[in-house]
Formats: structure tokens, sequence, C-alpha cells
């Protein structure tokens, strides 16, 4: 899960950057459908964030 | 007397079993002129446990709908500060008054039995008395679900939307894009359904008589779809947030548009690593919410605690890790820090102590390893009798509350069968000393308008019909005397 500080992509105002946990692919929060890209990032909005880091394995990027 | 020849020879055949095998030369037990020990009666092998039942006040009703009452909740000064100055008078003070009631109900079972049973019966049973009893045995343990989880108004509503996420590896759910749907279940939905046989929503129940009614089964009305793309290994986590009356959660997976009831968990939230079963009851069967019985039935003890308003101590645990949810926390000093807190607010806000906490076996186990394991202080029960057969295994029985005025600390643990695991229920059966004049020390009573009586119905059949009734309210006057925690992960 360790990754480059610099590989981090910038998130838009708002949302968070979140490490996704082993083979994690895709996820849905409230009806909003997120997939994971091939570096193990997904952007979310800080409510969805604090759903999927709570409960799902996600950790903050940042 | 001579005998031929041919005599002789049937006679032979005959005594080797003849052409029909019918007579044989000797006895055994396999010949079947043997006795038929049948030990009577029947042996009752069920468990019948009504601790609320039979611990609960029963006070006589007097007639009406319901049991009505006015509840003093509160006295306030003009000021907190009593200082009056030379002369002159103080402020009025000022109350806090409701009027409460509690409906009378009728719970009931009934059965039959026909004329050729109950004379085939003779020798074996008293087949009128037995069945009487075993009927009024039955009520009673209904009654028992009634008294915790009865609920009349709280109700369930539409699941939220489900959360749903896919990572790991090891599991054997095959690649699909599944639904994923949720319902909530009461504690009577929860003892109600099953992965064989489902959720059990609105149920027509033809009465003894004929007629026909609707009880509603206690589940509420399921979540949208939700959809979750799965690689073969990856394990299907999925959330929703707590619904407050509920106590466990029903879901529903599968294919678009054909998921069926493939779990039921304790937690609002589910883990999933296998093939589907695909058996289970089709999400399309959920069409309402079916939470509530509002006029049929009374709110128990569990459900009226649960409702946010009236001021029982109610704590959700934290959703944590999917599928595992929040257990307990040891607090270090072999106590349960959710406890405790639960105890201090109970005390805190309303001067009230527990005389009972009500749990589930996975409660049991979880409070005994968290007060008795390797990282706290070691417990040594010495054997008096012989020092060198040494005991294994403990269990907690009792809570020491710190936060208690004159009554006894310890509060007893019981194991409460229809209790459901991840909820612990703590009931102060009688308001403590310091309500003083309360003219009701009990915080609930079972107010009877007509207890429990068998009825047996005019015989028009071969058949005779009998039911044992009751019409009664759960009168619950302290409801902020009760405390739970809910949604407790099993760990």
């Amino acid at each position: 899960m360790a990754k480059d500080k610099n590989s981090i992509p910038k998130a838009a105002e708002g949302n968070v950057i979140l490490l996704a946990p082993d083979n994690a692919t895709s996820c849905s929060v409230e009806g909003v459908e997120y997939t994971v890209t091939s570096d193990g990032f997904l952007e979310a909005s800080a409510a969805h964030a604090a759903i999927l880091t709570e409960s799902f394995g996600y950790v903050a990027a940042e | 007397m001579n005998l031929s020849q041919e005599t002789m020879d049937l006679l032979t055949k005959a005594l080797n079993g003849g052409e029909s095998g019918g007579l044989h030369k000797s006895i055994t037990t396999s010949t079947g002129l043997v006795n038929y020990d049948l030990q009577a009666p029947a042996k009752n092998l069920y468990p019948t446990i009504t601790l609320l039942g039979k611990t609960l006040p029963r006070v006589p009703g007097r007639g009406g709908i319901a049991t009505n009452w006015r509840q003093v909740s509160g006295l306030s000064g003009a000021s907190k500060m009593p200082w009056t100055p030379e002369g002159k008078r103080g402020g009025r003070i000022s109350y806090t008054t409701a009027n409460k009631s509690a409906n009378y109900v009728t719970l009931s079972a009934e059965d039959n039995i026909t004329e050729e049973a109950l004379n085939a019966g003779k020798g074996f049973e008293e087949l009128m008395s037995t069945m009487s009893m075993r009927l009024l045995q039955q009520a009673l343990m209904m009654e028992e679900y009634a008294i915790l989880g009865g609920n009349a108004t709280l109700a369930l509503g539409t699941v939220g939307t489900v959360t749903t996420s896919a990572s790991g590896t090891g599991a054997t759910l095959p690649t699909l894009t599944y639904d994923v749907l949720c319902v909530a279940l009461t504690l009577e939905g929860y003892l109600a359904a099953s992965l064989a046989n489902g959720v059990v929503q609105a149920q027509t129940v033809t009465s003894a008589d004929g007629t026909t009614y609707t009880v509603n089964g206690g589940s509420s009305m399921k979540s949208a779809v939700a959809n979750q793309a799965i690689t073969l290994g990856q394990h299907l986590f999925a959330s929703v947030t707590p619904i407050a009356g509920a106590v466990a959660y029903a879901w529903y997976l599968g294919a678009s548009g054909a998921a069926k009831l493939e779990a039921i968990t304790t937690l609002p939230s589910l883990e999933f690593t296998t093939a589907l079963a695909g058996t289970g009851q089709a999400q399309s069967a959920v069409t309402i919410d079916a939470s509530l019985n509002s006029t049929l039935a009374f709110d128990g003890l569990l459900t009226t605690a649960l409702k946010g308003s009236n001021g029982a101590y109610v704590k959700t645990m934290a959703a944590g890790v999917a599928g595992t949810g929040t257990p307990l926390t040891a607090g270090g000093r072999r106590n349960v820090t959710e406890i405790d807190v639960m105890l201090k607010s109970m005390w805190d806000n309303y001067r009230v102590s527990p005389t009972v906490i009500y749990v589930n076996s996975q409660e049991l186990q979880n409070i005994t390893n968290k007060v008795m394991n390797s990282s706290t202080s070691p417990i040594f029960a010495a054997n008096q009798r012989d020092p060198y057969a040494v005991i294994a295994n403990g269990v907690v029985t009792g809570y020491f509350n710190p936060f208690t005025l004159f009554s006894t600390p310890v509060i007893p643990i019981v194991l409460h069968p229809n209790m459901p695991a991840g909820t612990i229920l703590a009931y102060c059966e009688n308001l403590p000393a310091q309500y003083q004049s309360n003219e009701v020390p009990n915080v609930a009573e079972m107010h009877v308008r007509a207890d429990w009586r068998q009825t047996f119905w005019a015989q028009i059949t071969r058949t005779r019909d009998t039911g044992v009734y009751v019409e009664e309210g759960l009168a619950v006057y302290a409801p902020f005397a009760m405390g739970v925690i809910t949604n407790i992960g099993n760990g």
C-alpha cells in the first residue's frame, strides 16, 4: 500500500484522495459509483471518503 | 391310529414353515410376540423460558381500552438559587407533566383435538390436559417475545442506500455485477426470519374461527438496489446506515433483477465471500414497511428503549469494518468501557442504576473475554475440596456499578433467549429509593384487563377446540430507566 508521495494525484476542491485496499477495483457510496485507478487511488467527496475509510479499508493518501 | 405317509409328509412340510412360511418350530423376538414398552406420557423436550413474564408485576386493569396515567417528570424552581431577600417571597416552582397510556391488546394461542385422537390417547396421556399445558406454555413463550420485542409504534421505514465495495483476495464469489439490497428487521422480524423461509412481511393469519387478519412480520421496506462489480477472488462488502429499532439486517444479492436473500446479520453491514446459494427469498417479495403492528401490539421493553425520544440510553456502536463492526472495548480493569459509559449516563441524567443486564450468549462470551483474558490480572479460583483439581473456564455473572446510591452495586448479567446477538439491554426493574413518593415503584408493569384464561369452545364438530387468551398492556412508566447498546460487533 505504500506509495511514492509524488505519485499521489491532486484532489479537486472538497474531495479526498484515498488509497484503496488490496485488489480493490470499485465501490458505490450513496448511489455514487467510484472506480479505483490502476495505481490504487480513488478520489471521493469528503463525506464518502469518511465512510470508505471507516468501513471499507480505504486510507487517506495525503 | 395309523397315519398315512401322505399325512406325515404334510405335517413335516408344515413344521418346516409350509408354503406360506407362517408356522415356525420356535419363537424368537422377530416372531413379533413381544410387548411394546411405550413410556407414558410423552417427554416434553423443549425449553419454556419466561424471565420477563415471570418478573414483571401483573396489575389488574379496570376495564377500558387502555390504562392511563399522568406523570410528573420534573420540578424546577424559578431559579437554581433559592436565595431570598429579607421580607420577600421566592419564585414559584414549575412542573414537567405529560399524559401517558398503554393500550390493552389481546394475545392468544389456539389448538384442537379430534375425538379419535382423544380416545386413541387413553392410557398414554390425558390429552385434554396436556394439550392445555403445552398451549399455555407456548402462549407464555410468545408473550415473552412480545414483552421484549413487541412493536406498535417504532416504524423502520425504508433502508437507506447501500454502500458497497469490492476488494481483497481468496473469495469464491463469481465474477459478476451484483445487485445488493438490504431489509432491516425488528426483534420480532429477526426471530421470524430465516435464510430458508425469508423475512416475513404482512402475513395473513387464518384464525381458528375461520376469519382472517393481517399481522406484520417486523421487516422494513427494502433499500434501493446498489450495484457492485466483483472479479473472482474479491470480497463483497456492503453497509447501510443503522436504523433505530432494527436489531438485524437481511441482505439480498444476485444478478441484475434477480437478487435473493443470502445473509442475515446483526450488524448493518456485510462481508460476503462465497458463491451465492441462490435459493433464498426473492427481493421482489419485500414490498412494504411491515415493521410494526399499530393496533394489535404493544411496545416491548427493547422497542420502548430503542425509541430515541423517551429518554432511554441508546448507544449505537460505530460502523467499523463492514461485516465486522465495532466490538465492545475492554477497559483494562476488568470492565467494559461502553457499559461504564451507559451506567454513568443513566446516573448522571436520571439518577437510576440498572438492576439487570440482559444479553445474548454472544455478548456474554465477549464480555467474559474482555474481563478474563491474558492481559488482565489472573483470576485463580481455589478449589477448597481438592486443591489440585483446577476448574477451567469462567464467566462474568455480574457487573459492578460504581454509579449507584443505596442499592446493591452488582448488576446480574442474565442470558435471555430472545435477546439478539449484538444488542444488550440494561433494565432497572424498580425505581430507586431516591424516587420518593413516586406512587409506582416499578419501572414497568403489565396491566391486565383479563388475565390468561382458557376457553373451551362449543363443540359443533367431532373436534374439540380450545384457546388461551390474555388482554393486557405493557405500561412503561420510566423508559429512562433502561439502556441499550446495539450494533455490537462480535469480538
